[in-house]
């Protein structure tokens, strides 16, 4: 037996990339399916995420404590949470949709991808190409045939910023 | 060397990212590198594009209106719509279109709109030339008088030609025609036609096999009724309404609305609204389940809410007979080059 236990509640620590301990519930953790197998498998009472930041692992576990508290009669709170959730600068909220893949936090990580597809859908080319750092890997010739062809696809939202 | 792939994100994120945006927003995004521009354009995207969770905002409204330019010609137009507000609204996404290709004479009365299908729209004319299609469709058959032979077309997307079914022995009920009875659901084209009595003649597109389907007891061929299919709550739906050209019989002037619950099984047929009285020149389509579109007697796209019983007309009308309506998403599935109808077209 090797998580500790406080009553009936099994108890486990988190351990974020900067070292930063979070102690919670197991239960919590059940909502994703990577920690749940390394729970239920391994028995582990400490788990380290080295790769992500403490800053990335206190929103995601905020989001575990209040989706554990959803009934139907708080629906609409839960929603509104929801909302102010993602609204975070777009670089935290890309660390945050990385994190929840990583986790396998399924419903979670819906909601992620929509509110980054949400925040991208007018953005320009070169924009999206800063904001998830993709080295365009047309030739010149090509790259240039697209500027002549969909010139639209250049405008747009141009703001690149994360933040 | 550049790989064209994110930095920030895995593989898989940046495909459940890009499912959920637009086409407009994907046909952009596509310039970023040559990696999205291969990935967005393949098959496995598109599919999952199509598939993708959608609300009651993503759907639009494909509107066909026919307009009489002189006597005998007539002229076409496309509408792309979408609803404003639950007391619905309708306005465009896009400028109307014209479409010249479709025949304009008076014959545009049995233009047809069918599908989706597989994020495809097909518009056939009166000669039932199939003008943009999806996989295979069938053509309505022939009945030749004389020879006293059924000759069935399909046309092939693959092979871009019409095809003869070979195999088609059964004796198939001749077509009837009605504005809005030729619609695609379930993999199968349905049609109305009548042997002794009225039924459903469907065409399934996969196996190329006939079926029949019967109507509803209840309907009789000779009560003056014209019919039209559409769908209600996923179920194959059968409108009974009042032949628009003469004057209804008494007890006659309503119009029925029947669900067949259990799709293929004659007996699942079940009435499912009752309509008042209406002006109904054809009924078009149904919209989230409970708004019925219809062309009014003097040409106008108006609705019928199934809830509230309310009525509301639009300022949006065509030549009476000739309004088609089908309700579709964006998709990204690619228009096949359709190289000898393409070349037809152009001579």
């Amino acid at each position: 037996m090797a998580s500790s236990t406080t009553g009936e509640k099994k108890i486990l620590t988190l351990k974020g990339g900067d070292n930063e301990e979070f102690i919670l519930e197991e239960s919590l953790v059940l909502q994703s399916e990577l920690l749940k197998n390394m729970v239920k498998e391994e028995r582990v009472s400490s788990i380290p995420l080295p790769s992500i930041k403490s800053k990335t692992l206190v929103k995601i576990i905020e989001y575990l404590k209040k989706h554990a508290e959803l009934t139907p009669s708080n629906k609409e709170e839960f929603k509104n949470f929801e909302k102010e959730f993602v609204n975070v600068v777009l670089e935290e909220l890309l660390d945050i949709t990385v994190a929840v893949n990583y986790l396998k936090i399924n419903g979670l990580l819906e909601f992620c991808c929509q509110a980054v597809a949400d925040r991208i859908k007018d953005k320009s080319v070169e924009a999206v190409r800063k904001i998830f750092r993709i080295e365009s890997d047309f030739t010149p010739e090509e790259e240039s045939e697209f500027r002549k062809e969909t010139p639209e696809a250049f405008e747009g939202d141009l703001d690149d910023t994360t933040n | 060397m550049a790989d064209g792939i994110s930095k920030v994100l895995p593989e898989d994120v940046m495909m459940f990212i890009l499912i959920r945006l637009n086409v407009k927003s994907l046909i952009r995004l596509k310039c970023v590198s040559k990696t999205l521009y291969t990935l967005v354009q393949s098959s496995m995207f598109i599919n999952f594009h199509l598939k993708r969770a959608t609300t009651a905002k993503d759907e639009f409204i494909l509107l066909k209106r026919s307009f009489q330019e002189k006597p005998n010609k007539f002229k076409s137009i496309l509408s792309f719509l979408f609803g404003v507000n639950d007391h619905i609204d309708l306005r465009p996404t896009s400028p109307d279109q014209d479409v010249p290709y479709l025949t304009t004479t008076n014959s545009c009365i049995f233009h047809q709109i069918l599908g989706p299908c597989r994020g495809l729209i097909v518009l056939t004319d009166s000669e039932s030339i199939v003008v943009r299609i999806s996989q295979v469709i069938g053509d309505p058959p022939f009945n030749d008088y004389n020879v006293r032979e059924w000759r069935v077309e399909v046309y092939d997307m693959i092979t871009d030609s019409w095809r003869d079914l070979d195999h088609v022995d059964q004796q198939l009920p001749n077509l009837c025609w009605y504005p809005c009875s030729e619609m695609f659901y379930k993999g199968a084209v349905h049609w109305f036609a009548t042997n002794d009595t009225v039924l459903i003649l469907c065409f399934d597109l996969s196996t190329e096999i006939f079926r029949n389907m019967k109507m509803p007891d209840t309907c009789d061929f000779f009560d003056g009724k014209c019919y039209g299919l559409v769908v209600l709550d996923e179920s194959l739906t059968l409108i009974c309404y009042p032949n628009p050209g003469s004057v209804p019989k008494q007890g006659k002037e309503l119009t029925d609305i029947w669900i067949m619950k259990e799709y293929g099984v004659n007996e699942s047929w079940v009435k499912k609204y009752t309509i008042r009285p209406l002006p109904i020149e054809s009924p078009l389509a149904i919209w989230r389940d409970h708004l019925l579109f219809l062309q009014s007697k003097s040409g106008l796209l108006i609705t019928y809410d199934l809830h509230s019983e309310e009525v509301k007309e639009f300022n949006l009308q065509g030549f009476p007979k000739r309004l088609r309506i089908a309700i579709y998403k964006e998709s990204l599935t690619p228009i096949p080059n359709g190289s000898e109808l393409r070349s037809q077209f152009q001579n």
